[in-house]
């Protein structure tokens, strides 16, 4: 019975180690912007918005930014056909 | 064998027509995932890692057929699971009947050949049970460690699914308790939880990496307080319907507890979801608190649609889902009618077999887990479909009824569940009746 209790919290230390370390180590908003602008990468604007980092710590309104980054614009239509109208949209009712 | 039959005539009927409830959603999130390697949802990640994988190896349109075909055959899967757990707690004459039962129940179609997730959710629901079932009965040592962590990852992976698995850890914990006493209890209870922590861990350091929050399954509950604590009432399960209740029988009872609504408050549109959900829990809670009036009336409704007989079958052939000859009046009418039928048998056979199963087996304690899990999301929202847990475990007392009609007459208790389940169900009224002719007319 002590055994178990002894794996069960070391398995469990272990588990908020890897929590805390992830913790320490959870980039900044200004830090993905940079790199965003940096790399170019669709995903990290995707992360850029789902944290509503935008008009914050000097990253611009997402509308002010898109407005000046026309290819962006095109980008971002492009990766998303199922917006296009297609069989299965007209099959909706 | 029977469940993945009936199950596969319906996916093929409704081939290619489908397009109902959470599904275009979670397609849409899905392909998302593959085409940009991110997710983008407030739900948890399940069921659009598995459209986006899908997609990945099959491409968009086979990929969403193969998953169709995969959740039917898991039917079959539940049905096994369902059959072991009844002969546990209620022996092998009910095992049989809970088996037939679950595969000619036709309201659960519908979850199994639509991509959504709440088949799968039961399919690692029931295992983990029917694992910490026998974990409470007898097992000690290290192989009880070893089934509660697995127990624990199956609820992880269900939580993954759909959130509201977080519902039945409460319960959980409190069974582990009081069965194997405090200090195995907590030993126990500690091995499950860490099984749900290792399944949800990576998906938890991603989302803190991603987003910034620490989540363990999704951010859904904030948009299920803004439908349901709000100042409109909430009926997806019969939006279009709305216009039709008001002159028929009841429906004037309706319009009478819809009187007076309070001025709704908004959702935040922008943000990050965890905030976002957050807020929304907040501003909910505040309406709450300020208008208890309305919030009880809208309960009275939300229970009446939690205990209702309408379920996602009718509401399929309502609105045109399967093709072929199940899309004509009359076998549409017979199919709903069918369904809306064994709803009210299996709810009513479910309440009178409750008191009848074994107290000593922990029948009534899993059972109870269930039930509460399910009453505390109605009183948030309520669809019908959020019942396909409930209903797949009901088959249990449901079943231990059936073998044992006619031995004792109904308790007090039963007949007073009966009477609540009455008056819900002439609450509803209203939507029966016009589902009801809508399902045999051909307009």
């Amino acid at each position: 019975m002590d055994r178990q209790w002894g794996v069960l919290l070391l398995l469990w230390m272990m588990a908020m180690a890897w929590l805390g370390h992830a913790h320490e180590t959870v980039p900044t908003d200004a830090d993905l912007w940079h790199e965003f602008e940096r790399s170019a990468d669709a995903r990290l604007l995707d992360t850029l918005i789902l944290r509503g980092a935008f008009g914050q710590a000097g990253i611009p309104e997402f509308s002010d930014w898109i407005l000046r980054n026309e290819e962006w614009i095109a980008r971002i239509r492009a990766l998303h056909p199922l917006e296009t109208p297609g069989p299965r949209c007209r099959a909706r009712r | 064998m029977a469940a993945v039959a009936v199950r596969s005539l319906f996916l093929v009927a409704g081939w290619g027509r489908f397009f109902a409830g959470d599904e275009p959603g979670y397609e849409r999130l899905g392909d998302i995932w593959r085409l940009e390697g991110i997710y983008v949802g407030a739900w948890p990640p399940g069921i659009p890692w598995l459209i986006a994988t899908a997609g990945d190896v099959f491409g968009h349109a086979a990929g969403m057929g193969v998953l169709r075909f995969l959740l039917v055959l898991t039917s079959g899967f539940i049905c096994h699971c369902l059959m072991s757990l009844t002969r546990r707690l209620a022996g092998r004459g009910a095992e049989r009947t809970a088996g037939w039962c679950y595969a000619l129940y036709l309201p659960l179609v519908p979850s199994a050949h639509l991509v959504v997730s709440e088949q799968l959710q039961v399919a690692f629901v029931l295992p983990a049970l029917l694992i910490l079932w026998g974990l409470v009965q007898d097992r000690k040592g290290w192989r009880a460690c070893w089934h509660a962590s697995l127990a624990g990852a199956l609820l992880g992976v269900a939580g993954l699914l759909r959130e509201s698995v977080v519902l039945l850890l409460p319960g959980v914990a409190l069974w582990m308790l009081q069965r194997a006493g405090m200090r195995r209890g907590v030993l126990v209870g500690g091995y499950v939880a860490l099984g749900l922590v290792a399944v949800t861990l990576p998906w938890a350091t991603r989302n803190l990496r991603v987003t910034g929050q620490a989540s363990w399954f999704g951010h859904s509950a904030g948009g299920f307080v803004a439908a349901g604590w709000n100042g409109h009432h909430a009926d997806f399960d019969v939006e279009d319907l709305r216009d039709r209740v008001g002159t028929l029988p009841m429906g004037g009872l309706r319009d009478a507890l819809l009187r007076d609504p309070p001025m709704p408050w908004t959702a935040p549109r922008t943000g990050a979801h965890a905030v976002r959900s957050s807020e929304n829990v907040q501003r909910g809670m505040k309406f709450a608190l300020e208008e208890p009036g309305w919030m009880l009336r809208t309960r009275v409704l939300h229970q009446a649609r939690a205990w209702s007989p309408l379920s996602d079958m009718v509401r399929y052939l309502r609105s045109g889902a399967y093709a072929g000859p199940l899309d004509r009046p009359t076998v549409r009418g017979t199919i709903g009618t069918l369904a809306l039928l064994q709803s009210m048998l299996l709810l009513a056979c479910a309440c009178l077999g409750w008191e009848r199963m074994s107290r000593a087996r922990g029948a009534r304690w899993l059972m109870a887990i269930a039930l509460a899990a399910y009453v505390a999301s109605t009183f948030v929202l309520s669809m019908t479909r959020y019942r396909v847990l409930l209903d797949t475990l009901l088959f249990i007392p449901a079943a231990v009824w059936w073998r044992s009609r006619g031995e004792r007459r109904p308790s007090i208790r039963s007949t007073a569940g009966l009477g609540f389940l009455c008056l819900a169900w002439a609450i509803e009224l209203p939507w029966i009746l016009v589902s009801m002719e809508a399902l045999w007319t051909d307009d």
